[in-house]
């Protein structure tokens, strides 16, 4: 029954995936001068021989149609090419810097979820001026950016208390073991989580208030049931649902703090990598990061929808 | 009653801190004789409270205050311009895919579609890696990186008013399209743009300052908060007001220009419209 719904969204994010593929090949088609002058030095480019024989060796000549497939094809190998700035492999770079990514984006995304969802359910059962604050704090924090915060939590645990290190991910000096990494990990995960906490207590809230004037819920209160007790067995799996539709746009919040999270810390994640690729001009980084980056948000939004209509009756073919 | 309410209101607090920005910007020379690149090798890393920089000086001699007062037009238009240019490029998008539908809707949708499968800063760095780093390219990106989000908002809107009565009534009486568009579907999808816009440009006044504080955006000598917060980084550990002071200015008011977009939603009650988006 659901399987034409599935079959439309899939279609629809494989479209979305052509579309992202052509504009990343595009873009840096867009940058003013040619592959020759970036990659060549000055002496090499007065080189007509050596210029024409790089143009061919690189497909260059060819009808960008033809360029595109070829990088297409090159990259569904795992061929992203190699960096202008340090000439290893981008597939390898890359490896390296999403899982850092990920050991960071993880540890953040379980605290901004249940720190969240108890903010959100706190706000919405609590009165008086403690609710009002608790409603109005996530909106102050989502405008603050997110670089502002890790700075001043960089600044008051790591210099003022001392107590948790501020930069890197292992320490210099006899660094490297899973506790050394956790240490690392505490500052830049909670000034990652502090954002989509705010968005998921948001949420939450917003749903809870409208979910305790349903039908259901009167029904229940009727039947004598506690408040507590339809609020944590009946209202709150409901209000998941938001939260879950929401959650690709909280994942994408999350790169977009992470890149700052990681600037703060220097965190040798993908958003380093990114700024760096982006200010060195080193194109064959960018072209990959954007593209890898942009592929797993569309994967992630098409699993978020697939579960949803597996989770909501609602939805049909 | 009344004084009080006005005093809560944020639209009261934003004017004036930034009142007050904009004020002392055009007074600076009357604040500070210090120029905000006037580097001076005798008055290096004065703390707070030195005669004559009372908020200190950085590893140049450069006073801070004269740094952050100089900050104040470029944050202002990183703010406003984005936040305007994309909600006004977002509205003829959006207008006109809602409205002509068919194949048009289609591709122009398919467009926003793909610029949103991006998460707003990577676009944002994808635009600045093609166009160079500036502060200009810096508000062209995060431009771009809001638009699809815009379009898609005054498309909902579109949709809900497209089959009102009175745009049929106007369809019937023969009025084309482009005049149905400017004169009956604009003028009411205007409070939504105006809200959405407001929102975002205590959002493009952090995202701008970011893309500085990374490098990619306002280049040396010029200054904005982004690259005091960038430069004054390094000097956490012994000056830490260096960077903690520009970071609680940007704070302040991309949350009072926040605060204040979602004080004129909630007057302009019914006005549909997406959250805040984090930068």
């Amino acid at each position: 029954m659901k399987a034409g719904y599935l079959v439309r969204r899939t279609a629809a994010s494989v479209g979305i995936l052509f579309g992202v593929s052509v504009l990343v090949f595009g873009a840096v088609r867009l940058v003013p001068g040619d592959p020759v002058s970036l990659m060549l030095g000055k002496a090499d480019q007065a080189n007509a021989p050596l210029v024409a024989e790089f143009r061919r060796s690189y497909g260059l000549d060819d009808p960008l149609p033809v360029q595109y497939v070829a990088w297409l094809s090159h990259i569904a190998g795992g061929d992203f090419g190699r960096s202008l700035d340090t000439s290893e492999r981008v597939g390898d770079i890359l490896a390296k810097r999403i899982s850092a990514t990920l050991v960071l984006a993880s540890l953040g995304a379980v605290l901004a979820l249940s720190v969240g969802i108890l903010w959100g359910v706190a706000a919405a059962y609590l009165g008086g001026p403690a609710g009002g604050i608790l409603r109005s704090a996530p909106l102050v924090l989502l405008s603050v950016p997110s670089f502002a915060f890790g700075i001043a939590l960089g600044f008051v645990f790591a210099v003022w208390l001392r107590l948790l290190p501020a930069s890197g991910m292992v320490s210099p000096v006899d660094g490297g073991g899973a506790l050394d990494v956790l240490r690392h990990t505490v500052l830049p995960a909670v000034t990652l989580a502090i954002l989509p906490a705010s968005l998921t207590a948001r949420i939450t809230a917003g749903t809870l208030d409208e979910l305790r004037h349903e039908d259901f819920v009167r029904t229940v209160l009727a039947a004598g049931i506690p408040m507590r007790r339809i609020a944590l067995r009946h209202v709150l799996p409901n209000a998941m649902l938001p939260v879950i539709t929401n959650s690709g746009v909280l994942v994408g919040s999350m790169f977009t703090s992470a890149v700052f999270v990681e600037a703060v810390f220097g965190w040798p994640g993908v958003g380093t990598m990114m700024i760096s690729a982006v200010q060195g001009r080193d194109y064959p980084t960018v072209q990959a990061g954007a593209f890898v980056v942009a592929t797993v948000f569309v994967i992630v939004n098409w699993t978020v929808d697939a579960l949803y209509s597996l989770v909501d009756p609602r939805i049909k073919a | 009653m009344r004084a009080l309410r006005t005093l809560m209101s944020p639209w009261a607090w934003l004017l004036i801190v930034v009142g007050g920005l904009v004020v002392a910007w055009f007074a600076r020379d009357l604040i500070t004789p210090y120029g905000p690149a006037d580097v001076r090798a005798d008055r290096i890393m004065l703390p707070i409270g030195s005669a004559g920089s009372p908020l200190g000086t950085d590893n140049f001699g450069r006073d801070l205050v004269s740094r952050l007062v100089a900050g104040v037009p470029v944050s202002v238009a990183a703010g406003i311009a984005p936040a305007t240019a994309s909600m006004a490029l977002g509205t003829v998008i959006g207008l006109v895919s809602g409205y002509v539908g068919g194949p048009v809707d289609r591709i122009l949708m398919s467009l926003m579609d793909v610029l949103l499968a991006f998460p707003f800063i990577l676009l944002a760095l994808l635009a600045v890696a093609i166009l160079g780093s500036s502060f200009v390219n810096a508000m062209i990106a995060v431009t771009i990186a809001i638009l699809p989000r815009n379009a898609r908002i005054i498309r909902a809107e579109t949709l809900s008013l497209r089959e009102r009565d009175y745009v049929t009534a106007a369809r019937l009486a023969g009025a084309g399209a482009p005049s149905i568009l400017i004169g009956h579907m604009l003028p009411n999808v205007l409070p939504t743009a105006l809200v959405v816009g407001s929102t975002e440009v205590g959002q493009m006044i952090a995202a701008t300052a970011g893309l500085s504080y990374l490098g990619l955006g306002v280049q040396a000598p010029d200054v904005d908060w982004g690259t005091l917060i960038q430069e004054g980084g390094h000097f956490i550990a012994f000056a830490p007001s260096l960077a903690l002071l520009p970071c609680a200015l940007l704070a302040l008011v991309s949350v009072l220009f926040v605060l204040a977009g979602d004080d004129l939603r909630h007057r302009l009650a019914g006005v549909r419209g997406g959250g805040a988006l984090q930068v």
